[in-house]
This record gives structure tokens, C-alpha cells and sequence, in this order.
């Protein structure tokens, strides 16, 4: 039979990290609370034996009140048919803070499973003077306690010996309860199995006894409206008169029970920890004193922030120019390798210029990935989290929103995901609903090609900045921006409700583990490059298909026939060259607009028009709704095969800065380069993140909400950023 | 028919039927992009059940 292992603690005490040190698998970890809101599962070679291990998303207690919760509760009682019953349990606890994480261990040994206990982050128990007895924790607790300390790799041959033990059924499974309740809860809980094993047939499963404590203890959970959803409202009664007789001296049972546990968790603790003066303030309390006041806090998050941004536009450039040189040499390769005609057109214009528009940005990408990483492996993100509570916490939304809005910087989809940690679910939604606002990387091309062709070089503040760096930071703020009013209004409408108080863990400092960062540049680099070698490819091909048939033999033979007079008129070799360079262009235009793709464009152009927009922005906008970075790809194609690409021109900028109206007037000027960018600023052209929200709310409802208010924000945003800016901008 | 059409029309019909099954695939509420960030293997299913 095969032995699965459920890997459990509580948030950010490195359960990841002790998973991918057991299964050699690379996770995603980091430094804040909720990185893991699903259940991973590897396996641990142990010599010829084979352990399957679930990693489950961190909680506190088994009182579920948010969906990770409940998937850790359902997993760990063989409540959830899709999964192999769990044989026993890895603990991850932090040795630096055993009294809240040994509360959840006390409700893990009434599961009577066999368990082993991970002592974590002995390295700054160490550093904060705490000495722990791991033998007497062992004996204590009647289970092997294991000191590791996973980001190092330090302690795992002991903890593989443990877990091969468990599996040859060498540990004993606790006894039942080891916390002193008052009997009157014990008694309660009795009853109320008894009561509940009369209606298996109504539930469809026979519940736990650590269920039924859940039960009657957590007054309106998960646990209690899983059960009232089945046998109604008689058996509310019974359990609001099981409820009454299990309370003792006035206290409200949650208290009760915390009580209790605690008792036992002190009584552990006494005789096997010692701890230093409790009035020394660790180093991470004084950084924080600094990092979360209100005022100097908020000036070092806007200066990183300042700092990141600069350097994403100042580092990347060089080698993003050598990227965009060899695909433009790629290109130039290719075209003289093959013959003028359909398939050179398709390589060349098509792939070459589609597909390499959007890779000369990984450089960029993987900065922005690093900035990140290094940000949240540090345990910043946090304390910027907390920041933000303070700053943007009137709208309604809780602290916990923060995180997975903070994740969304780099993807929606993980933000999306990360939002199970909310308990409230009106909270969760608004914060689904609202975290695709956030810039994310992919908005990155779109942004940085825009600033680069038409926002000047200006150095703002005293030469330290410069003016495209602000405006890529303007255009991340603005996502922010524009999610607090969107959800105080969802707040005060949809999802009406008052704000949760705000619960944030707050880890602590230390230097970023290379290794993790690695991972994490080099996920999201691989990410963005699977994409555009698959994706972005096929949305290329048919876009480029779609611009060059039909291939009408009227316009070949007009223009072959221009070319002869100019050829006889004796115009100088100069003149004659650059004639017959116009002549390409307009013939390379004039198929362009008699195209499935033109005719369609000029179709809907009039919807754009008031953006400043003519159909080839506005069909590459259409074209990206599976993925923003697309338009850079489809304006590679399309600009590339029509009438705008001089012989001097260099990569898709200077295509753009080229590129015109029918009537000569330049297309792109400074007010169509920022309402585009204020589009993708908010657009929800991101057929991956509206699935996501399907699969996280259950309806297509919610991602049919987003994309609408999204569409909508984003067009009447670039009206009006045209509009505005064409005023303030005159001829710009 | 030429060889060059041939090749073009193989492409174009690649790119068709990947896009095809992409957004299939999306409808039906499978994994499309980047995201569940691991190595280890995508989440099984999302909590909706719980809603």
C-alpha cells in the first residue's frame, strides 16, 4: 500500500522549503505568509521505498474559514474522495515561535495519526537566544521532533530516517486528546456524534470526531455549514443546546478551547524551551519601526519603488538592444536565404517580426522577476502590505487582500489563486475581481515599447530619474490607483459587508536565499518565452495569414505597371531607387488594406477612433485578448507588412515612429502612445486570468464582470487620456 | 501547388488548431497560462466546491 504523507503548519515556517528539500522538487516559496494556496504533491525516495507527499497551504488551526483551510481540514480527516487518505503528518513548526505554532499541533494529534514534528528556522531561534530541548520536545509530545533548518538543507538525513520509520509503522499514533477540556465539552462532543451518526445517510459520509469538535466549537465555519446545509434546521437546535451545555464559567467556547490548548502548550513548553529576556526587541522589530511608520515607511516604499523601476528602464536597455540586433540579423538572415515570396513573408514579417518583437523584452522581464523575488524573499513584501493597509485600507479591502494584489504584480493568475487565504468571502471576491488591475509583467513589453518610441529622455529630479522611468511607475500606480475606488465600490454594492480586521503575519528579515530568487527569475523567464514560442506564435501566424490573403493580382499588375513608367521616365539612380522604394511600400499597403484583416480593421476603426487609434492598433488590441503582450507581436506583423517600414528604420520603435495616416500624417505621437498604454493599464486581455477567476469563484459570472468593467475602464480611460493630453499636447 | 505554399499552409493550419484547442481548453476551465508557479505540478482543482 502506498504511504501519503501530509507536509502541514502553519503559514510561512517553511513547509515548502522542507518540501522541495524532501522531494528535490522546486515549489514556489518565499518569504510572507499564503505562498501556497494548493496542495503539491511529490514524492521522497527513501532508498527503494516511495513516499507520496502533499504539501498543504499553511494555516493556523482546523477551524476552516477560508477554501486553503478547508482543503488542509478535508485532507487531513479523509474527508475529500479525491484523495489518497493521508497515513501520517509531517509537522513544519518554527523554532523561533513554538507557542502559536504548537496550538496547531494540539489539534493535529487528536487526528490520531502518526506524526513528526520539523523544527524550522533553528538558525534565528539560535540567533534570538531560544534554546530548545529537542528531546524533551520529542518526549513531550510522543513523537520525534527534528531540528532542520530547510533553506540550508541542514538536518534532513534525520528527518528522512523519521519518515522511513513512520512508513515501516514504527511510530505510535497518538492518544486522542491530550489538552484538558472541562467535560462538559468532552460530553458535548460526544453527543453531538451521536446525534450526527444517526443521519450518515442524509450526510453521505460518517464525520470524524475531530469534525464534530469543529463542529460545535466554530460557530458559524465551514465545518457547521457543511452540516446545516445537509439536515437543516433541527439540527441547528440541537447544536445551539449542545453548545449551551458545553460552555463553563462564562467563557464563549472558542475561548474555551484556546484556553485549554494553551494550558497544555505552556505545560510542553516549560519543559523544554528557555527563553531570553522577552523585553529585548529582536533585529527585525527594530527594522520595522522604521519600515511600517507611516511616514518614513511610506517614503523608502516609494524610493525602492523608484529605484526598481529606474533600473528596469537604465540596466535592460543594452542588452535588450543586443537581443533586438540579432533577431533583426535573424531576420535579415533568413530573407536573404530564402526567396521573395509567400513563405519569406510568413518567416520573416511574420514569425521573425511578431515573435522577436516580444522576446527582446525578457530582459526586462527577468529584472522586474528579480526585483520582485528579492523583494519578497527578504520579507518586505509584508511589511509593504502593511503600508498599504494603513494607506489604502478605507476602501473596504483587509490587510489580506494586499498579498494576493501584491502577487499580481508579477501575474494575476498566482494573485488570483493566492486570494483563497481571505476567510470573508466578499473580501476574496472583491479582491479576485479587482487584483487583475495590477500591472502585471506582460503589460511590461507594451509599456516599455510605447515610453521608449515617444516619451523623451528628460531627467527629472535633480538627474536622478529619468522621464520614462517615472511614467512606467505612474503606469503601475495607476492599477492601483483605479483598484481602490473600483473596490469601494464593490464594497458598497455587490459585496456589502463591513471590513475585516486586518490579520498580517509579519516574518522575519533575512537575506534573500539565492537559489529561491533563481528560481523564481528563472520560472518567469521561462514562462514568458513558452509563451511567446507558443501562444504569441500561433496568434502571429494567423494574424500575419489573415493580413496578406487575399493576394489580388489587380494590385500586382497596377503597381508592376508604375514600375516600368518609373523605370522609363530617366529619373537619376538616386531618384529612381527611392521612387521605387515608395512604390514597394504603397503596393505592401494597398494589400494590407484589401486584406481579411484590413477590411475587417477599417471596420471597427471608427470605434477607436476617438483614442486616436486607426485599425491596425486597433485590430492588434483585438488580437491580444489571450495575452496582452500579443499586441507587440501583431504590431511587429502588420507595421512590418505595410507601407510604414523605411530602409533606415531599426527594430519595431523606430517602425512606429514612422508610421502614418493615409493622409501622411504621423500615426503614434505622445497622446496615442499613452492612451494605449493607459488601456493595458486596464484592460483584462488576459484569456488565462478569467479562467483563473472561473475556477476560483465557481461561475463564469464573476470573470464576465471583471472583463466588462475592465474593457470599459480601459476605453473610456484612453478617450480621455487622448483627449486630455491632445490639449495639454499640441503637436506632440 | 508548390513546395512553399504547402509549408506555409502546414504552418498556418498548426497555428489554427493550437489556438483552437487553447480556447477549448479555456472554456473549459483548464489551465492555459503561467501561474500555479511550480515545478511540482499544477493544483489538482480550485476550491470552488466551497463556495
Amino acid at each position: 500500500m502506498q504511504t501519503t504523507l501530509a507536509l502541514v503548519g502553519n503559514p510561512n515556517v517553511g513547509k515548502t522549503a522542507v518540501f522541495n528539500a524532501l522531494t528535490g522538487l522546486s515549489a514556489t516559496t518565499g518569504n510572507y505568509a499564503g505562498v501556497t494556496v494548493s496542495r503539491t504533491h511529490g514524492i521522497v525516495h527513501l532508498g527503494e521505498v516511495k513516499i507520496d507527499l502533499a504539501d498543504l497551504p499553511g494555516t493556523y488551526s482546523l477551524a476552516a474559514r477560508s477554501p486553503d483551510e478547508v482543503i488542509v481540514a478535508d485532507v487531513l480527516m479523509d474527508q475529500r474522495p479525491d484523495e489518497v487518505p493521508v497515513s501520517g503528518i509531517i509537522v513544519v513548526v518554527d523554532a523561533s515561535n513554538l507557542e502559536r505554532n504548537l496550538y496547531f499541533l494540539s489539534q493535529l494529534v487528536e487526528l490520531e495519526k502518526p506524526f513528526i514534528v520539523a523544527l524550522n528556522m533553528m538558525d534565528i531561534a539560535d540567533r534570538r537566544g531560544i534554546e530548545i530541548n529537542h528531546e524533551a520536545l520529542s518526549e513531550a509530545l510522543g513523537a520525534p521532533v527534528v531540528p532542520v533548518c530547510a533553506h540550508k538543507r541542514q538536518g534532513f538525513d534525520a528527518l528522512r530516517k523519521a519518515i522511513l520509520a513512520l512508513h515501516q509503522g514504527d511510530l505510535e499514533a497518538p492518544r486522542a486528546s491530550v489538552c484538558p477540556f472541562p467535560e462538559s465539552q468532552t460530553a458535548a462532543v460526544d453527543e453531538l456524534a451521536r446525534v450526527l451518526d444517526t443521519h450518515v445517510d442524509k450526510i453521505g459520509r460518517k464525520i470524524p470526531r475531530p469534525e464534530v469538535a469543529r463542529i460545535l466549537i466554530d460557530v458559524g465555519g465551514y465545518a457547521e455549514k457543511r452540516v446545516l446545509g445537509r439536515l437543516g434546521e433541527d439540527f441547528g437546535e440541537t447544536l445551539v443546546r449542545c453548545r449551551t451545555e458545553a460552555v463553563e464559567n462564562g467563557l464563549t467556547l472558542p475561548a474555551q478551547e484556546a484556553k485549554a490548548r494553551y494550558n497544555w502548550v505552556k505545560q510542553i513548553l516549560s519543559e523544554s524551551v528557555t527563553r531570553p529576556d522577552p523585553r529585548r526587541r529582536s533585529r527585525s522589530e527594530r527594522i520595522d519601526n522604521v519600515l511600517t511608520h507611516k511616514l518614513f515607511g511610506t517614503v523608502f516604499f516609494v524610493a525602492i519603488m523608484l529605484v526598481v523601476f529606474q533600473s528596469i528602464y537604465s540596466w535592460a536597455g543594452p542588452v535588450m538592444d543586443l537581443v533586438d540586433g540579432s533577431i533583426g540579423a535573424v531576420g535579415e538572415g533568413i530573407g536573404s536565404f530564402l526567396p521573395d515570396g509567400v513563405l519569406q513573408s510568413l518567416v520573416v514579417d511574420g514569425i521573425v517580426a511578431g515573435v522577436g518583437s516580444v522576446l527582446i523584452f525578457l530582459p526586462q522581464i527577468l529584472l522586474l522577476s528579480l526585483f520582485i523575488s528579492l523583494l519578497e524573499d527578504c520579507g518586505y513584501m509584508a511589511r509593504a502590505a502593511f503600508l498599504m493597509d494603513k494607506l489604502l485600507g478605507w476602501c473596504g479591502l483587509s490587510g489580506q487582500s494586499f498579498i494576493p494584489m501584491l502577487s499580481s504584480f508579477a501575474c494575476a493568475i498566482p494573485g488570483v489563486m493566492a486570494a483563497r487565504t481571505i476567510y470573508d468571502r466578499r473580501d476574496r471576491f472583491t479582491t479576485i475581481l479587482v487584483a487583475p488591475l495590477m500591472s502585471c509583467s506582460a503589460r511590461l513589453p507594451v509599456y516599455i515599447i510605447m515610453i521608449g518610441a515617444f516619451i523623451p529622455e528628460t531627467k527629472v529630479l535633480g538627474g536622478f530619474l529619468t522621464l520614462p522611468a517615472v511614467v512606467l511607475l505612474l503606469m503601475y500606480s495607476l492599477g492601483v490607483a483605479v483598484a481602490v475606488p473600483v473596490a469601494w465600490i464593490l464594497k458598497k454594492t455587490i459585496f456589502r459587508g463591513e471590513k475585516p480586521p486586518l490579520i498580517l503575519e509579519m516574518p522575519s528579515y533575512k537575506m534573500p536565499q539565492g537559489k529561491t530568487v533563481f528560481r523564481k527569475v528563472y520560472r518567469e523567464g521561462k514562462d514568458f518565452v513558452t509563451r511567446a514560442g507558443t501562444l504569441i506564435f500561433a496568434v502571429t501566424v494567423v494574424v500575419w495569414a489573415l493580413a496578406y490573403f487575399p493576394r489580388s493580382s489587380e494590385i500586382a499588375e497596377s503597381f508592376e505597371a508604375q514600375r516600368t513608367e518609373v523605370a522609363q521616365s530617366g529619373l537619376s539612380e538616386e531618384a529612381l531607387e527611392t521612387r521605387l522604394q515608395e512604390l514597394d511600400n504603397l503596393e505592401q499597403g494597398e494589400y494590407l488594406r484589401n486584406s481579411v484583416l484590413g477590411r475587417m480593421g477599417h471596420v471597427i476603426e471608427p470605434v477607436f477612433r476617438p483614442m486616436g487609434w486607426d485599425w491596425r492598433i486597433a485590430t492588434a488590441t483585438i488580437a491580444s485578448f489571450p495575452a496582452r503582450e500579443i499586441i507587440v507581436a501583431t504590431l511587429g506583423t502588420l507595421f512590418n507588412m505595410g507601407a510604414d517600414e523605411d530602409e533606415e528604420s531599426e527594430g519595431l520603435v523606430d517602425t512606429l515612429r514612422n508610421a502614418t495616416w493615409p493622409d501622411g500624417r504621423p500615426l503614434f505621437n505622445i497622446p496615442v502612445a499613452l492612451s494605449i498604454m493607459v488601456f493595458f493599464a486596464l484592460c483584462a486581455q488576459c484569456g488565462a486570468t478569467l479562467v483563473t477567476i472561473k475556477r476560483e469563484t465557481g461561475q463564469w459570472r464573476w470573470p464576465a464582470l471583471a472583463f466588462t468593467y475592465m474593457t470599459l475602464l480601459a476605453y473610456v480611460g484612453a478617450i480621455v487620456t487622448y483627449q486630455v493630453s491632445s490639449l495639454i499636447l499640441p503637436g506632440a | 501547388m508548390s513546395v512553399e505554399k504547402v509549408i506555409v499552409a502546414a504552418i498556418v493550419l498548426y497555428a489554427v488548431v493550437y489556438l483552437t484547442r487553447y480556447i477549448r481548453a479555456a472554456l473549459k476551465g483548464k489551465k492555459t497560462g503561467c501561474g500555479c508557479g511550480s515545478d511540482a505540478g499544477c493544483p489538482k482543482s480550485g476550491p470552488s466546491d466551497s463556495q
